[in-house]
């Protein structure tokens, strides 16, 4: 029974709690029951932002101090330093990020890569047991992984990491210095892997260079590469 | 030197909207701009230096992973940025003093800091908050600000004037009520 009575003590008490969490005041756990509401509570997230406005002219007694010369450093270090390498070198998937989600998973079972080359390996098995999503939070690339306990098989498939169906990893053929040819799209479903057109498949040899970019859901619009380079590297090296 | 405010707002805001578009030199240009007010905010609420530095570390990895999540209708680019570095320092006190309640449950409280009481460019939002806090009792209205400003609990709050804890609790409850009907005015 919402009475406009109930709904005025709801409000006036909802612009208490917000009040107080915005002053700070709450111990540790009732923050954290406020920052939970405030995640899908738009009615909500609008009371609080109007005390933050409100209460913003507090802001004023914050006296502004330079922070250390190294500080700015650090952050770059701990957002950036984790991500693929800048210039293609040595093996593909050379992405530090890459190899640090693979080591979560190469305990014991061996690990196959779908997205290999035509035919290296063989057909997957039919029903994969097991689905895991590994990613670091920071990186563009997620990894899922299947395993297939009838085969003690674990399949190691990339993805763009970040909200399903928002972006593609896209992976690409260089020869030489010639543009980019794009090869395929890692799937952004578990069972990945990448078919390679059958014209593509004998200039797959060494010393030609495997690339993988992030692109927009789908692939790139314009064939050719439009995002960063995630992963890259020589067949053969 | 209003305009010069809403000129500095308004970069601020241009340069979050390019940070959320994982823009590098816009981050480093923000950071530029805003990192020595964020500073002081930390330094302030936390009161130890070396805890500082590691907030607002961790406070521009938050903003450079949340920037997509600012909206012009959330309020003004600053006071959103202001409001992470407070929100960071307030749980690493929490955690910091929630441990120190369960050591002494006497509750020694901290030697509260007289702030400085700059004279300050407010806004005209901003005034009618002052104007609405000089409506209030002269202690509760302290204590609402250093409730804000130092990041202080309750329980410190009511140490620090000689309260109980629970009239503490209602004179700030009391006090935000008051000023929401006097800002709805």
């Amino acid at each position: 029974m919402t009475t406009p009575e109930n709904k005025r003590s709801d409000r006036s008490r909802d612009e208490v709690l917000a009040g107080e969490y915005v002053l700070g005041v709450l111990p540790l756990p009732d923050r954290l029951r406020v920052e939970h509401r405030l995640r899908d509570d738009k009615a909500f997230q609008a009371i609080v932002a109007r005390w933050q406005e409100n209460l913003a002219s507090f802001n004023t007694e914050y006296a502004a101090e330079a922070p250390p010369s190294w500080l700015y450093g650090a952050v770059e270090t701990k957002l950036f330093n984790k991500g693929a390498p800048e210039q293609p070198k040595g093996l593909i998937w050379s992405s530090l990020t890459f190899w640090r989600g693979l080591t979560l998973v190469t305990l014991s079972a061996a690990v196959f890569f779908a997205a290999s080359a035509g035919g290296l390996f063989r057909k997957p098995a039919a029903e994969p047991s097991v689905v895991a999503m590994l990613g670091s939070g920071t990186s563009s690339i997620s990894l899922v992984t299947l395993f297939d306990r009838q085969t003690g098989r674990l399949k190691v498939t990339p993805v763009a990491a970040g909200a399903a169906k928002s972006q593609s990893l896209e992976l690409w053929l260089i020869e030489g210095d010639s543009a980019p040819v794009p090869l395929g799209v890692f799937p952004d479903q578990g069972d990945g892997s990448i078919v390679i057109p059958p014209d593509m498949r004998n200039r797959l040899k060494d010393g030609v260079t495997l690339a993988v970019s992030l692109e927009p859901f789908g692939g790139s619009p314009t064939g050719k590469p439009t995002g960063p380079v995630v992963a890259s590297g020589k067949i053969g090296a | 030197m209003a305009g010069n405010d809403d000129r500095d707002e308004a970069e601020v805001a241009r340069l979050i909207a390019r940070v959320a578009l994982a823009d590098r030199k816009a981050f480093a240009a923000l950071y530029q701009r805003t990192s020595r007010k964020l500073f002081g905010v930390c330094l302030r609420m936390l009161q130890d230096r070396a805890d500082a530095e590691e907030a607002l570390q961790e406070i521009y990895i938050k903003v450079w992973n949340n920037a997509g999540a600012y909206r012009a209708d959330m309020g003004r680019p600053m006071t959103w940025l202001i409001a992470i570095a407070r929100n960071h320092a307030l749980d690493m006190l929490r955690r910091r003093r929630q441990a120190a309640v369960e050591l002494d449950e006497a509750g020694e409280i901290a030697d509260p800091q007289a702030g400085p009481e700059e004279t300050a460019v407010l806004t005209s939002e901003g005034r009618r908050i002052e104007d609405c806090m000089r409506e209030l009792e002269e202690d509760r209205a302290a204590a609402v600000r250093s409730a804000y400003v130092e990041g202080m609990s309750y329980l410190e709050l009511a140490g620090l004037y000689g309260v109980p804890l629970n009239t503490m609790r209602t004179w700030l409850r009391r006090s935000l009520i008051k000023l929401r009907e006097c800002m709805d005015r």
